[in-house]
């Protein structure tokens, strides 16, 4: 044999090595994970998922179960939980994680290693933290449409331009929000809400850490606009109470782009921010207000008015984060760091103390781009 | 005894054989023993007229000449006119070529041996007492099929001509679309007992030369008892033989065939055969169909894309799902990977056996229905859809999905019909290999494949040719079909001598 013969010969079955009959099983008998969670991790990991049960060849039916576990670990308790479901499990589809506000608390951290550790488990996965409730409660809950409260999550995520009221994180971003300096992770929130006899899980609002321990809440309003700052799409409707012309009444805009743009200000020993926010709205619904939106007078006292709203609620909102919380969430050190790394070298060690004093100041310019398909407001004949 | 017998041969032909100039010994020897116990063979005997009768016989076959053309050109005139006593030989044939025997193809012979080929390949034969030559009449006439659509290669736009098993027509098929005199024929006789007439046709001064010499060699060394198709040409001259894939391009279309002439290619038609043989073949002809340059280059060329995905897919497929469903359920989108299980869910057999078993089963109902009539085979297809498609799958014994699996192999095979045998082979390479190594053996099957075809060659011209080169034109007629305005220029590998096809009307 040539030298040539061989090499190829150590190298396709080396190759073959990595894959193999060992790897092979037979779809029917694996059981797919959709979602997990954990509602304790401290003396045990409380271990809960969400797998599905098939039926019938012609017609299908899909019926979650939901099973928990306790152990030591998770990756210890993902294997006892084995023998409890009768089948392999199979994590690569897990698309949800979700943990109690506990866990949130005690050190997210821990629980969150075994996941992005593993080769399995898919860092697309999305990140929740349960509010007022524990996992195994909203993995049981019951949501309208989706049989599988994990699908209905990530549906409602999907959904997200329209209902912009939290703020999504996979597994992979909040990991990155937690080594970066500079930047403090959040996670979305999931609360049940009684829906007649049963209680569906919706996202609202936002669980803000401080490194690996959650901090505090903020609500869906507020979520839309740290979504906002963070540079997320958003496609939602604003209601802004308007007085023009002595007419006065809800107007509802639906945003039809947002750009954002925060910079720092760095002067002498000064260090201020400054958060411009650029939105292109649609008048979508004007009520009974009977005022001439056509004219390039009106339309500009419209979007001040628009404007100043949201000035108010960004500051407002960056304030409270600021003060109340004292966590870098809007990664304004993080921008910092980006565009004057030398500054940042200044307040690298102290930035936690420096962060809720720091000035903020919020511009927004808002421009009313499009009317629907009517020009002039929908009058009665007088 | 009796096997004694048996091999107890007649009085053998020798090749320097003669005729006599008797007519009673010359006529022994035909009738007695070599056309002894074969009756298709008529023996007329008659008189020419007054003053000096001569005895004459004319020798012909039943079913192959034309009995009112030797009645009314050779027995009437030489009955009715008188042969001068004087002559003798080849004087007396001569005489009787020129002035007597009115039929276009005349020639005499004395080599019994010649006589007795021309007799069995249907021309008549006129033996005369006191002459030692025969006179030979071009009489043939049998039977023949007509010039119709071929049935393997139907087009909607685009000449409705096939070859027919005529050795004859064919070659006035393809002079009727190159009427140029460079287009040459040269004839080969192959086979030691069929005697089957071999012609080789190229266009000279396109066709390299070192190709038609390539090309004569190989035919002129073949010796076999017999050839009955272009198929025996085909394998025992062929590059390669290792190989389920062809080698050398066959097709039933003129037009086809004189488009593969004008590229420098060499065409090898074959009596009794209506697949004419083109050489070199490469592995992009596979894709390319007639129809390909008679309409809309950017339709055609989506249409050719489509070939190619249908070979991927027709090799691929099984192999594919069977990989994705048993090594990485994380590759597929969790709802079907979820639909996928319930349907598996009460079939009893692995993925790897479902998909053997019905590709199994599709290619047995394909053999089984290929050569039937059409009454029955459509019996068979309905039996298959049904049985196989309805029945298994409420069964439980196979699910829904490798139902659609194997169907879309099975009819994507169809997209590329001179790839279809070497396509199942492939396919059933690839499922073993994907079956035991998941991901990895299929693509150290697909890599082998590509290795393999990166190695075949094609009367010296690299099976891959067309796929890869530095210069455009090479290109243009290989994934894509570039409008004949963009090809200028013939495939570089052929047309060595005379490289430009059309000069571009803009320099």
């Amino acid at each position: 044999m040539s030298r040539k013969t061989v090499l190829l010969l150590v190298f396709f079955t080396l190759g073959l090595s990595f894959s193999g009959c060992w790897d092979y099983h037979e779809l029917e008998a694996v059981d797919f994970v959709l979602g997990l969670g954990l509602d304790e991790i401290d003396p045990d990991f409380d271990l809960v998922v969400e797998t599905i049960k098939v039926k019938g060849t012609q017609e299908t039916e899909f019926t979650p179960v939901v099973f928990t576990n306790k152990g030591p670990s998770l990756s210890a308790t993902r294997r006892a939980l084995t023998d409890q479901v009768g089948a392999r499990l199979i994590w690569s589809h897990a698309q949800v994680m979700l943990f109690s506000e506990e866990v949130a608390q005690d050190n997210i951290l821990a629980a969150l290693e075994f996941v992005v550790r593993d080769a399995d488990i898919r860092t697309s996965m999305l990140l929740f933290v349960t509010k007022d409730c524990t996992v195994e409660e909203v993995f049981k809950s019951k949501p309208p449409i989706a049989d599988i409260v994990s699908d209905h999550l990530v549906n409602l995520v999907s959904l997200r331009e329209q209902i912009p009221n939290f703020y999504p994180r996979c597994s992979w971003q909040f990991r990155q929000a937690l080594s970066l300096s500079g930047i403090n992770p959040t996670l979305p929130t999931v609360k049940l809400v009684q829906e007649g006899t049963d209680k569906i899980p919706v996202i609202d609002g936002t669980a803000l850490f401080k490194g690996t321990k959650m901090v505090g809440w903020i609500d869906g309003q507020e979520s839309r606009l740290l979504a906002m700052i963070m540079g997320e799409r958003d496609r939602g409707a604003l209601v802004v109470k308007t007085n023009v012309g002595g007419r006065s009444g809800d107007i509802t805009y639906e945003v039809r782009s947002n750009r954002v743009k925060v910079s720092p200000k760095v002067d002498g020993p000064k260090l201020a921010f400054s958060i411009e926010v650029q939105l292109q709205l649609d008048l979508s619904d004007l009520g009974a207000l009977d005022i001439e939106y056509g004219d390039p007078k009106v339309r500009l006292a419209l979007e001040k008015e628009i404007n100043n709203l949201l000035q108010g609620q960004i500051l407002e909102c960056v304030e409270k984060i600021q003060k109340e919380f004292k966590t870098d969430v809007l990664g304004l050190g993080l921008t910092l760091k980006q565009r004057h790394p030398s500054v940042w070298r200044l307040y690298e060690g102290k930035w936690d103390e420096v962060f809720p004093e720091v000035e903020v100041e919020v511009a927004v310019g808002s421009r009313i781009v499009s009317t629907g398909v009517l020009s002039r407001p929908g009058r009665m004949r007088e | 005894m009796f096997f004694s017998n048996l091999f107890k041969s007649k009085p053998a032909m020798a090749k320097g054989e003669v005729l006599s100039t008797s007519l009673e010994a010359n006529l022994r020897r035909f009738k007695l023993d070599i056309f002894a116990d074969n009756e298709i063979v008529m023996f007329r005997k008659f008189r020419s007229a007054s003053p000096k009768p001569r005895e004459c016989v004319l020798i012909f076959n039943d079913y192959m000449a034309k009995h009112e053309f030797l009645s009314h050109y050779v027995l009437q005139p030489m009955m009715e006119k008188s042969i001068p006593a004087r002559l003798e030989g080849k004087k007396l044939v001569q005489h009787i070529m020129n002035t007597i025997i009115s039929a276009d193809g005349v020639d005499f012979q004395a080599s019994i041996a010649e006589l007795t080929e021309a007799v069995l390949s249907g021309s008549g034969v006129v033996l005369i007492d006191g002459c030692d030559l025969g006179i030979v009449v071009d009489a043939q006439g049998w039977e023949k099929r007509k010039v119709s659509e071929p049935p393997t290669a139907n087009v909607v736009r685009g000449p409705r001509v096939g070859f027919t098993e005529e050795l004859g027509v064919g070659l006035a098929l393809l002079r009727r679309r190159i009427k140029c005199p460079s287009l040459k024929f040269r004839y080969f006789e192959v086979g030691t007992q069929t005697r089957t007439k071999v012609a080789i046709s190229y266009i000279e001064g396109l066709a390299s030369e070192k190709l038609v010499d390539e090309v004569i060699t190989r035919i002129e060394e073949i010796e076999i008892d017999g050839v009955l198709d272009s198929g025996y040409i085909e394998e025992l001259i062929r590059d390669t033989p290792f190989t389920p894939l062809p080698t050398i391009g066959s097709s039933e279309r003129p037009d086809v065939v004189a488009a593969r002439l004008l590229e420098g290619r060499v065409a090898i038609l074959v009596d009794g055969s209506p697949f004419a043989l083109t050489v070199p073949h490469f592995f992009v002809e596979n894709f390319q169909a007639s129809e390909d340059y008679y309409k809309n280059w950017i339709n055609a060329s989506f249409q050719r894309l489509l070939r190619y995905i249908c070979f991927f897919l027709t090799t691929s497929t099984p192999a594919l799902y069977l990989v994705l469903i048993n090594y990485h359920p994380q590759l597929i989108p969790t709802e079907l990977v979820l639909s996928i299980s319930a349907a598996r869910m009460a079939v009893p057999f692995p993925a790897v056996v479902e998909v053997t078993a019905m590709g199994l089963m599709f290619e047995i109902l394909r053999e089984a229905g290929i050569r039937l009539p059409q009454p029955i085979g459509d019996a068979i297809s309905i039996v298959g859809a049904i049985v196989l498609g309805e029945a298994a799958v409420s069964a439980n014994l196979v699910s829904a999905p490798m139902i659609i699996v194997v169907g879309v192999t099975g009819i994507s095979g169809f997209a590329t019909p001179s790839l279809h045998g070497s396509a199942i082979i492939i396919r059933f390479i690839l499922v073993i290999l994907s079956s035991i190594f998941g991901l990895y053996g299929y693509l150290f099957g697909a890599v082998a494949f590509l290795l393999h075809l990166a190695t075949i060659h094609s009367f010296g011209a690299p099976y891959l040719t067309g796929y890869i080169s530095f210069f455009p034109q090479d290109t243009k007629d290989t994934l894509l079909r570039a409008p004949w305005w963009g090809m200028l220029w013939r495939p570089r590998f052929l047309a060595t001598r005379n490289k430009v096809r059309m000069r571009d009307a803009r320099s």
